[in-house]
């Protein structure tokens, strides 16, 4: 018995070693190769001198990038109202499953059962908040309203609508200089 | 005109009124096929698993009698023969597997890798349950036997299958039927299991964590080197996990190359499927009423039951401490993904958290764990392949 016993152990132990080696290995590779982006910029580099071997990537499937735009358009709307979106959707009786990323920071990363997609609006990420169903209704009657639709957009995000079109730094190009 | 004649017509009533087991035996697969189809509980195995239990116990056992000299065997014979008793199925099996997985949620959070292994710890629990069990003169299980039963707590039927075969080989009794179906229908059955166990262990407020998601790339390069990298390690740390392993990872490699994916779609489709319905129909015909209506079937139920229990708690328990050394940056649920039902196991734990906070995701996070499950359940098989002789 004690030798079962023993073979429990060393099992157990040998299982906890060999992933956490495995955990160790994986680390190193994420040191040494970094993540996609820069596995993408060195795989572009080496592609540079070789430009006759050249080959695209295979081409997503429509309906994907179509699943992938419903899905960033549900998780906008719903972020509006202060709700998040489940891990999954329905189209037409059928179950997908989808995870979005940080809606505020771009590219915003969509997986649409298990086929990734990274959004941006031109470089930036989706200005929603969801503030603004909150401000309108805790106004006091004697309150100085002042515009308080400015807060549309938060000056977070480095801008807000008036009724001159957009303001702030970044339409000023500030933050850029 | 030959009246003996008659007595061919109705010998298959006579050997079923001769051996009314048989009619068990019927049910049983019948049961099995009816699960499949109106419960859809693992469909794609059940339901040629009793096809084969069926047709290996009609009357006069014509589609499993061996082959004599001058005689041809019955066709499941032969499926047994050639694809069941040398391994081949189950590797297969996990060569489609391989294919099928996704690792980057591994690769991306790697520190949560560890409670794959911590979801083992049921496998050794029942090896030493079924071991205690042997005690009783009404068992007759040796360390062979406890292996093939325990290893039903990882949660993968080709892994249990490829276990229990070896074991037969090395001289174990044929309770490869048993502990296949155990498996498999624990597998279908892990949305009513683990829950509880879940509650029981966690704390509302456990349950509750968030733990927000940042995409983290994985460069190709990685992912085209982890199933390399991995195989060589654990060959060399466990050689007898080599080929589960090995055979895995290279489907992993057809995948993530992005260059033959014609062979990938293969591995993950055609040959997966056609394999899925030799090893269910093989693994069913072993079923016979002599070898499965015993008693130690029963105990193989139970044990397995066990084995799947402290599997899910031991990731859990490990998730609690990991919880507690991460400031409560971890929520311990996702130990539960650890047994390496993929991805049955991390929709669990995402129901769950879901249900007690519906902005809660974690199933990014539970398919880490799930997936180094996978990893772990045959690293465990290569430990009882080479200690257990």
């Amino acid at each position: 018995m004690i030798e079962d016993l023993l073979v429990c152990v060393i099992g157990l132990a040998v299982v906890f070693v060999v992933l956490a080696v495995l955990m160790f290995v994986i680390i190193g590779m994420g040191r040494l190769f970094g993540g996609g982006e820069e596995g993408a910029e060195d795989a572009n580099a080496a592609v540079k001198t070789k430009p006759e071997e050249t080959k695209q990537e295979p081409p997503i499937p429509e309906g994907a990038t179509e699943l992938a735009a419903i899905t960033l358009a549900m998780a906008s709307y719903l972020r509006q109202r202060g709700r998040e979106l489940g891990p999954y959707i329905t189209i037409n009786n059928m179950e997908y499953q989808v995870d979005v990323g940080d809606l505020h920071s771009p590219p915003i990363s969509v997986e649409v059962n298990g086929e990734k997609f990274r959004a941006s609006l031109n470089g930036e990420g989706l200005p929603v908040s969801t503030q603004i169903e909150l401000n309108l209704g805790i106004w006091p009657r004697d309150t100085k309203r002042g515009p308080f639709w400015r807060a549309a957009c938060p000056p977070t995000q480095g801008g807000y609508w008036s009724r001159g079109g957009w303001t702030g730094r970044q339409a000023a190009g500030m933050d850029r200089k | 005109m030959d009246v003996g004649g008659f007595g061919n017509i109705v010998a298959g009533f006579t050997d079923l009124a001769d051996q009314p087991l048989m009619v068990v035996m019927l049910v049983i697969g019948a049961v099995l096929i009816y699960l499949g189809i109106a419960k859809k509980f693992e469909p794609l195995l059940l339901i040629p698993i009793g096809a084969g239990i069926m047709l290996a116990n009609l009357p006069l056992a014509e589609l499993i009698k061996p082959a004599t000299e001058g005689e041809v065997g019955g066709f499941l014979w032969y499926f047994q023969k050639y694809t069941l008793s040398n391994e081949l199925l189950p590797l297969l099996v996990f060569l489609g597997l391989g294919a099928l997985t996704d690792f980057e949620p591994m690769l991306s959070h790697p520190r949560t890798i560890l409670l794959g292994a911590a979801a083992q710890l049921g496998v050794f629990i029942a090896f030493l349950g079924t071991l205690a069990l042997g005690l009783l003169p009404v068992f007759d299980f040796g360390p062979k036997e406890a292996a093939s039963v325990g290893i039903i707590g990882g949660a993968d039927g080709p892994t249990t299958i490829y276990v229990a075969t070896s074991m037969i080989q090395q001289g174990g009794r044929d309770i490869l039927g048993a502990v296949a179906v155990a498996a498999y229908s624990y597998m279908a059955l892990v949305p009513i299991i683990q829950p509880p166990i879940i509650r029981l262990l966690t704390t509302k407020e456990e349950r509750m964590i968030k733990m927000p998601y940042t995409f983290r790339p994985v460069s190709k390069r990685a992912l085209i080197i982890f199933p390399i990298a991995s195989t060589i390690v654990i060959a060399l740390l466990v050689p007898k996990a080599a080929p589960l392993i090995g055979i895995m990872m290279f489907g992993n490699l057809l995948r993530v190359s992005g260059v033959v994916e014609r062979l990938s779609k293969a591995a993950q489709n055609e040959l997966m499927n056609i394999v899925i319905i030799f090893l269910g129909l093989s693994v069913g015909s072993t079923m016979t009423a002599k070898v499965f209506l015993q008693w130690e079937t029963i105990a193989i139920f139970l044990l397995g039951l066990v084995a799947f229990a402290f599997s899910t708690a031991g990731g859990v328990m490990l998730g609690k401490l990991m919880c507690v050394l991460s400031h409560r940056q971890i929520n311990p649920m996702i130990g539960a993904a650890g047994v390496s039902a993929v991805p049955m196991a991390a929709r669990v734990v995402q129901a769950m958290a879901s249900k007690e906070d519906p902005s809660n995701f974690l199933i990014m996070h539970a398919m880490g764990p799930n997936v180094a499950g996978v990893i772990g359940t045959a690293t465990a098989a290569g430990v009882f392949l080479a200690l257990i002789n």
